[in-house]
């Protein structure tokens, strides 16, 4: 397992929230884990679309996972960054995307969809969703 | 891979075990908001998530903490008078959660919510509008214009507002009974 790239937030001292690129083989997974709360999260996470936008070009992928998963909140000041993390990833990367995230819940089932701009023919035809428990 | 969940098993009313009937309440005051200089909304809706899935599934607790940050996020970042007072209630009986947030507000701003609240129509509506609204304002990057919406076309709440004496308060309400 090789690690891409990845970032994170700090509130107060401590990670709240981290986003990792990793490579398996020519597996890419990117995963969210826990939560979005801050006013401003590009303060933290412009470095991580940086490097995203250099290092996903040159990587030879086959199969692609999103994992949301472990997200356990994001405030509405998180949206966009969530978009712009997402749209660098199909954009670079050929091929299915599959879409883990939580049965039950709320902002997942709904919000997701919108933030991964499923309206787009060409984002919803790559784009399959796994429906897990919360964890 | 798995089905995912159609509108009408959405649209659903979620089932609350017959043990869940608990009576739980809070309110919290803050005054002057100008003393505000911690992360009041994370650490007012962390205390309803936890409070809320003492008693009630983990789904109507995330809905409270959903509703609660937005809300307070609201009052702080809207302060019309420093010297004035924010309040969070929280309400939830085994039939209803109500959350309901009040603070100092002028007209113009009590206007431009209750127009937005207007604006949201049913929860399909407000889906809508959340998709067009992130896309309006995702190029600037815009703050705010969000929450409200969000709340009415992820979480299904339903808004109102009210003003008296200078003072907004805006309520979500969510029926734990279909």
């Amino acid at each position: 397992m090789k690690i891409l790239t990845y970032g994170e937030i700090m509130d107060a001292g401590a990670s709240v929230f981290h986003s990792v690129a990793k490579l398996d083989g020519e597996r890419l997974l990117v995963t969210f884990e826990g939560v979005i709360r801050i006013d401003n999260p590009y303060r933290y996470l412009e470095p991580y679309l940086q490097e995203l936008e250099k290092v996903l070009p040159d990587q030879q992928v086959a199969e692609c996972v999103i994992d949301f998963a472990q997200l356990r909140f994001c405030n509405s000041n998180g949206f966009y960054v969530i978009m712009d993390i997402v749209e660098s990833v199909y954009r670079h990367v050929k091929g299915n995307v599959t879409v883990r995230r939580v049965r039950d819940d709320d902002w997942q089932q709904e919000t997701l969809p919108i933030l991964l701009n499923l309206d787009e023919d060409a984002i919803a035809s790559r784009t399959a969703f796994e429906e897990v428990r919360a964890l | 891979m798995t089905e995912t969940p159609t509108d009408n098993e959405r649209d659903a009313a979620p089932s609350v075990e017959p043990a869940a009937r608990a009576r739980v309440s809070f309110v919290v005051d803050v005054a002057p908001l100008s003393a505000v200089v911690g992360d009041l909304p994370t650490v007012v809706a962390e205390f309803s998530l936890a409070l809320v899935a003492l008693f009630y599934p983990t789904n109507i607790a995330k809905k409270a903490n959903v509703v609660v940050t937005e809300l307070v996020q609201n009052i702080v970042e809207n302060v019309l008078d420093p010297t004035s007072q924010g309040q969070v209630k929280l309400a939830i009986d085994g039939k209803e959660l109500v959350i309901s947030v009040a603070n100092a507000a002028s007209d113009e701003a009590v206007a431009k919510v209750r127009a937005r609240i207007e604006s949201l129509g049913t929860p399909a509506e407000a889906k809508k509008l959340l998709a067009q609204t992130i896309r309006e304002r995702r190029p600037q990057r815009l703050k705010g214009g969000l929450g409200l919406i969000r709340l009415v076309a992820e979480n299904r709440f339903t808004l109102s507002c009210d003003d008296s004496d200078g003072r907004l308060t805006v309520t979500a309400r969510y029926p734990l009974e279909g």
